[in-house]
């Protein structure tokens, strides 16, 4: 191989994809010979920055086994064009279907795989409830996703508080709760919690997004990673397995034992998540090819 | 019950996976340990929230919770209940 080709299949491909409000980032790490496409969405605010170095891993792994993997950052998120507070659901679901379309006319294969981490697993999956199917083979690879939107929600709002945490819970608690901030959004309110500026729209659309209450095709393929200390799974994905098994028996589960690099306050690793995807989807799309 | 527990969750969201095994039910929290700052706090609260399926509402979290490892663990051996 000489040195531009190799070049091309080891530094990742940024592009700007036009999209329905504003160009799209993507970063697609590109395989030679691949005959599989996964689509990826980063988490949400600050998780996904100590995601990103886990995606590029993930891409540079998959693309040694043929699977090309695209990031895409959503309309107000990451590299791409727009403002948080003017992204809603609407407009990530077409930036999806624009990004699908733009590989797709690139793509040689019909084996594309959407995934994503935390928010993106679930926004991935709201895009399968909502949308005309991506492919002949619905595939969902879902790490992490969030059992309950209402909490995590409230999780992101804490943080809004925690500036005074520690002087106000030696003290007499909040100066404002939670609930007070929710209630100042639902009036439409302007808010900013570190950094990220959220809208009424936007804070309403992501509670909106529990996998339980899809109706996703009997048919798709969903492969769900939750990864924690222990390697065993916790008590909400018990209940978040037990829910997706009564419409899709044949769900893939698998509790991945790592650091759950996303909240980390350091910088963390987890090789053994990589891993055991790469493993899973090359296994998958071997059984596709022999069917 | 719970005191392993709380050690695996302190040395997982703080990093401090070597300091933690000398911890028991008296060591002191908050003030004591400078990796436990605000965000840590907040970081440590969405992490029990998310292991154990629960929900910790605004005024439950108090000093007396963060005081010692201890402490926590009995909060959250009375919140799982």
């Amino acid at each position: 191989m000489n040195d531009g080709i190799a070049n091309k299949y080891s530094q990742p491909d940024p592009k700007f994809i036009p999209s329905t409000a504003g160009d799209i980032f993507t970063l697609t790490f590109r395989s030679n010979n691949s005959h599989t496409q996964l689509l990826f969405i980063p988490p949400f605010a600050e998780e996904a920055n100590k995601s990103r170095h886990i995606l590029s891993a993930l891409g540079r792994e998959l693309a040694k086994h043929g699977i090309e993997t695209t990031l895409i950052d959503l309309f107000g998120c990451g590299d791409s064009q727009g403002d948080l507070d003017q992204a809603n659901l609407e407009i990530w679901h077409q930036d999806i279907s624009n990004v699908i379309n733009h590989i797709l006319k690139q793509l040689q294969c019909d084996n594309l795989i959407l995934g994503g981490l935390r928010l993106g697993a679930n926004i991935a999956a709201s895009f399968l409830n909502n949308r005309v199917p991506i492919s002949k083979q619905q595939k969902l690879l879902l790490w992490q996703p969030i059992p309950d939107m209402a909490a995590y929600m409230k999780q992101f709002i804490r943080l809004k508080l925690a500036e005074s945490i520690t002087i106000q819970i030696s003290k007499a608690g909040y100066p404002k709760n939670t609930s007070e901030i929710i209630a100042s959004i639902q009036n439409g309110e302007p808010l900013e919690i570190s950094g990220y500026p959220l809208s009424k729209q936007l804070f309403n659309d992501i509670c909106s997004l529990n996998l339980s209450d899809f109706k996703l095709a009997t048919a798709a393929d969903i492969s769900t990673f939750e990864i924690n200390s222990s390697g065993t799974t916790s008590i909400p994905y018990q209940k978040l397995q037990q829910k997706l098994n009564e419409s899709h028996p044949e769900l893939n589960f698998a509790t991945c034992a790592g650091h759950q690099f996303w909240a980390c306050q350091e910088i963390a690793r987890c090789d053994s998540l990589i891993e055991i995807t790469a493993n899973h989807l090359l296994q998958n799309t071997q059984e596709v090819k022999s069917e | 019950m719970y005191l392993e527990e709380v050690k695996q969750l302190l040395a997982e969201i703080l990093h401090i996976h070597d300091e933690v095994s000398a911890y028991t039910a008296e060591t002191p929290l908050l003030g004591y340990i400078p990796e436990l700052d605000s965000m840590a706090v907040v970081s440590l609260i969405t992490a029990i929230e998310e292991k154990y399926g629960i929900v910790v509402e605004d005024d439950e979290i108090s000093a007396d919770a963060f005081e010692t490892v201890g402490n926590l663990a009995a909060f959250i051996e009375r919140k799982v209940g």
